[in-house]
């Protein structure tokens, strides 16, 4: 399956050229990386956006970028992941009916919560009556939405899949996140220092990234997806024998492998998954990371997936995203490895094409 | 290359109709329904909408599972380990689960712990990790961890039409080779957050639900869990597996009309059913029994009656079984889909519940008794907000 | 103009994330639904919320609300009468 088509909006500056990843590195000093884009005006009308919550208006203008950029005007289908969908609303609906003891609510707030919304209002905005879904996987919400594409992508040539990966922050919640050290305690994190922090959890983020997938290759094409795998539970000590054997069965090697993208998020607790391998099997392999630059979320390896894609496509490896030295010669084969607190591990094998 | 045929090979299933396969049978059989006043979930609306309760305490289902005391699971993946456990053992998968994945489906998932617990978190580090069960993920994950499924897992939620997706993925990675069992299906608890947001919606009705009738208020909530056990025929052949059911096709489409209403003309769920009956190579006159999605609410059962309309020149018997369970949501897809098989398996159609006038805009009326007759194809309808529509096929083994 | 209908344009404008719209834009007679204003379905149902939560006024028959909010002036007579 090849990507025809990326687009992530998050809390980077993302450059829509195509020889550019940023237009500049944002930094923070927060625990909360909001979103960076702001000109939703210029995708959706605003009848359209009354009533568009921040997921969604992220992930109508993502999806609306993808197909743009690979030239598709009608996806044959929509497959998203989030982890929690339209948060925001689904919180304050709660909050309104706990204070309210059962009261008289607001239902807008209600069809927000369902966790479809985005789908289905990419859906309206493209009045595309096509196969439509939405993975809630926690951390590999996005990776199953992928895999979805995938199995139809092996039995259909000349079908375009838009996948993508979706959520936001709620600052209604982010206290409980503290408490149960999903986020740090320390309110204040340089995000580009974030593995320095050597504390438990990680800081938030936000965030959309959409793809147009297809059994055929086209002009504008980023990277082929040779596969793709998810593992709910993986113990430590399992992880180096399950990448052998997921290469193995796709007939690649570890010294094939030019780059592995890595969801380090600085919580102490759980990157020792990717310490094994840094220090393990891809220790003369170049490391690279990402949630430092757009936080922590349940679809934040979107952002690792679209990286990969512009790495295999400009043959470059942006430095802010190094985790070591090592400098392939030249980038064709990249393997992605994300986990979130030990649980809902994947691995996604991307190629040049 | 020809596809290879998905079957079913266990099934499990609670609802407020019957804790296994068998009760439920039998409540369809009597038209005996399980919706009443709700008694266990601690909301201000107990008397006000009636609702298919499962009238089983968590801690009656955790000591059902063996749980340890301190467990975290949500009631959703309480019932849903329950109904899981049935279908597992009748496909005669209790151990070495290395090839066997889960797709789950789920709309409420936590909830039920997120409202309870939202203020009280605090004070309660015992309770902390419930916060996770903010995520739908969670709920899915404490099954599998219970079930010993730890590869391929995931969860999907599209509102009502949620089990029967899933059921779809699951064939999907057995097609692709990617598994040789996959356990589908999903599971939903009452709580206040979707009781309430019905009701916000005003689609809640204050009586029993009369699918299909001219008077139709509205519908009434259900929670309920079930799961299919899937795998390909070569597979159940070459472990001497008795064969339940074929999945014979399946198809999503997207009414693309609004966010939470369906089209007038039935549009979605016209080309879900079309599709399903293409991918089957099946013509509509093959149809033996339809188990429509038929909600109860005004909306719904006129926009699927036109579809139905719409495809079918002569239409077969049609029943919702809505009032029987209530509308458990994300697992309506899976529970019907038992029903569908039970259907298939005892050659027999299932009544249409309350029905006391026809809808003066559809020409035809559901079934309402519980008839023996001859069930070759059974074509099941799963429609949610968001304009997600999805149909299932089964065939008899 | 009356009070009491400029005040159901603010909060029509506020409830229902209007933001495009000022009161100026709404004319009293202006249908709220179909071309004019453009409000659906879910924002018959929010409007329902706004009577009884702002105004004490109840509404009990869903099919009232379609003559009751048909425009401002509508909605303002019904108010004047209910209130």
């Amino acid at each position: 399956m090849f990507v025809n088509g990326i687009s992530s909006l998050n809390a980077q500056a993302i450059s829509l050229k195509e020889d550019a990843v940023f237009e500049e590195i944002q930094t923070y000093n927060t625990r909360n990386l909001k979103l960076y884009f702001s000109d939703f005006k210029t995708y959706i009308k605003p009848s359209a956006m009354r009533r568009m919550s921040s997921s969604i208006k992220m992930g109508v203008v993502a999806a609306l970028q993808a197909l743009e950029n690979a030239k598709i005007e009608q996806p044959d289908a929509i497959i998203t992941g989030t982890g929690m969908g339209c948060k925001t609303d689904s919180d304050v609906f709660l909050e309104e009916l706990l204070a309210s003891n059962e009261g008289l609510l607001s239902p807008t707030k209600f069809i927000q919560s369902t966790h479809n919304t985005v789908a289905g209002q990419i859906a309206l905005q493209l009045q595309c009556k096509a196969y439509n879904m939405t993975y809630v996987q926690g951390s590999a919400s996005f990776e199953s939405a992928l895999l979805d594409a995938f199995l139809q992508a092996a039995t259909a040539k000349n079908k375009n899949y838009l996948v993508g990966g979706v959520d936001e922050i709620s600052t209604y919640t982010s206290d409980l996140h503290v408490l149960d050290a999903q986020l740090k305690e320390e309110p204040e994190v340089h995000n580009l220092q974030l593995l320095a922090y050597k504390s438990p959890g990680s800081i938030q983020g936000e965030g959309a990234s959409f793809f147009v997938t297809s059994a055929q290759k086209s002009d504008s094409c980023y990277a082929s997806v040779k596969d793709i795998q998810l593992y709910n539970q993986l113990k430590e000590e399992e992880l180096e024998s399950t990448i052998h054997s997921f290469l193995e069965r796709n007939n690649s090697t570890l010294e094939e492998i030019d780059v592995v993208v890595l969801g380090n998020n600085g919580d102490v607790n759980y990157d020792k998954y990717y310490h094994i391998l840094q220090e393990g099997v891809f220790k003369k392999t170049a490391q690279t990371y990402y949630k430092h630059l757009v936080g922590e979320f349940y679809t934040s390896s979107g952002f690792g997936f679209w990286l990969a894609c512009k790495t295999l496509k400009l043959q470059e490896i942006p430095p802010v995203c190094r985790l070591n030295e090592c400098q392939p010669q030249k980038i064709t084969k990249i393997l992605l490895y994300n986990q979130y607190r030990g649980k809902d591990h994947s691995l996604i094998l991307l190629e040049s094409c | 290359m020809k596809s290879p045929k998905i079957v079913v090979t266990g099934m499990g299933i609670i609802s407020a109709i019957g804790k296994d396969v068998e009760e439920n049978f039998s409540a369809l059989k009597q038209a005996q329904s399980g919706i009443g006043t709700i008694e266990i979930l601690d909301t201000l609306h107990q008397q006000e909408f009636p609702a298919g309760e499962v009238k089983w305490k968590n801690a009656e289902i955790a000591d059902f599972l063996q749980l340890p005391k301190k467990h975290h699971f949500t009631r959703a993946a309480l019932l849903g380990a329950y109904a899981a456990k049935q279908a597992l053992q009748q496909a005669n998968l209790t151990s070495h689960l290395k090839d066997v994945g889960f797709v789950n489906g789920t709309s409420v998932g936590g909830m039920d712990k997120t409202e309870q617990l939202y203020h009280q978190f605090k004070d309660h580090p015992d309770n902390f990790p419930f916060i996770e069960a903010q995520h739908p993920g969670f709920t899915t994950n404490e099954m599998a961890n219970y079930l010993g499924i730890n590869g391929t897992v995931s969860t999907i939620s599209t509102a009502c039409s949620s089990g029967a997706n899933a059921i779809m993925m699951g064939a999907r990675l057995l097609k692709q080779k990617r598994l040789k069992q996959v356990l589908v299906g999903a599971t939903d608890c009452l709580s206040k957050f979707t009781l309430n947001g019905f009701h916000s919606l005003r689609i809640l009705s204050s009586e029993l639900c009369q699918p299909f009738d001219e008077q139709r208020k509205g519908l009434n909530l259900g929670e309920a869990a079930a799961y299919l056990v899937l795998e390909t025929e070569e597979e159940a052949h070459k472990r001497g597996q008795p064969i339940l059911a074929y999945l014979e096709s399946y198809a999503n489409a997207n009414d693309a009309h609004h966010q939470t209403a369906s089209s007038a003309t039935g549009e979605g769920s016209f080309l879900a059913m079309q599709e399903a009956l293409n991918a089957a190579e099946l013509l509509p006159k093959q149809i033996d029994y339809i188990n429509a999605h038929g909600t109860a609410t005004p909306n719904n059962d006129l926009s699927e009656g036109m579809a139905i309309q719409r495809l079918f020149e002569e239409i077969p018997r049609v029943s919702s079984t809505k009032a029987f369970t209530g509308h458990t949501l994300a697992a309506a897809g899976a529970i019907e889909a038992v029903y569908s098989i039970l259907s298939l398996q005892n050659q027999c159609v299932f009544p249409n519940l309350n029905l006391k006038e026809q809808m003066k805009d559809l020409k035809f009326s559901p079934h309402t008794t519980f008839t023996k007759q001859k069930v070759n194809y059974v074509l099941s309808n799963s429609f949610g907000f968001g304009g997600n529509c999805s149909s299932l096929i089964f065939s008899k083994a | 103009m009356s009070d009491l209908r400029l005040e159901l344009k603010e909060k029509i404008i506020k409830q229902l994330n209007l933001e495009d719209l000022s009161v100026e834009d709404i004319q009293n007679d202006d249908f709220l639904f179909g071309d004019e204003i453009g409000l659906d379905s879910i924002d018959a149902l929010e409007l329902i919320v706004m009577l009884e939560k702002d105004f004490g006024i109840k509404l009990t028959d869903p099919a009232q609300g379609k003559e009751v909010f048909t425009s401002i002036e509508t909605l303002a007579q019904f108010i004047e009468k209910n209130a």
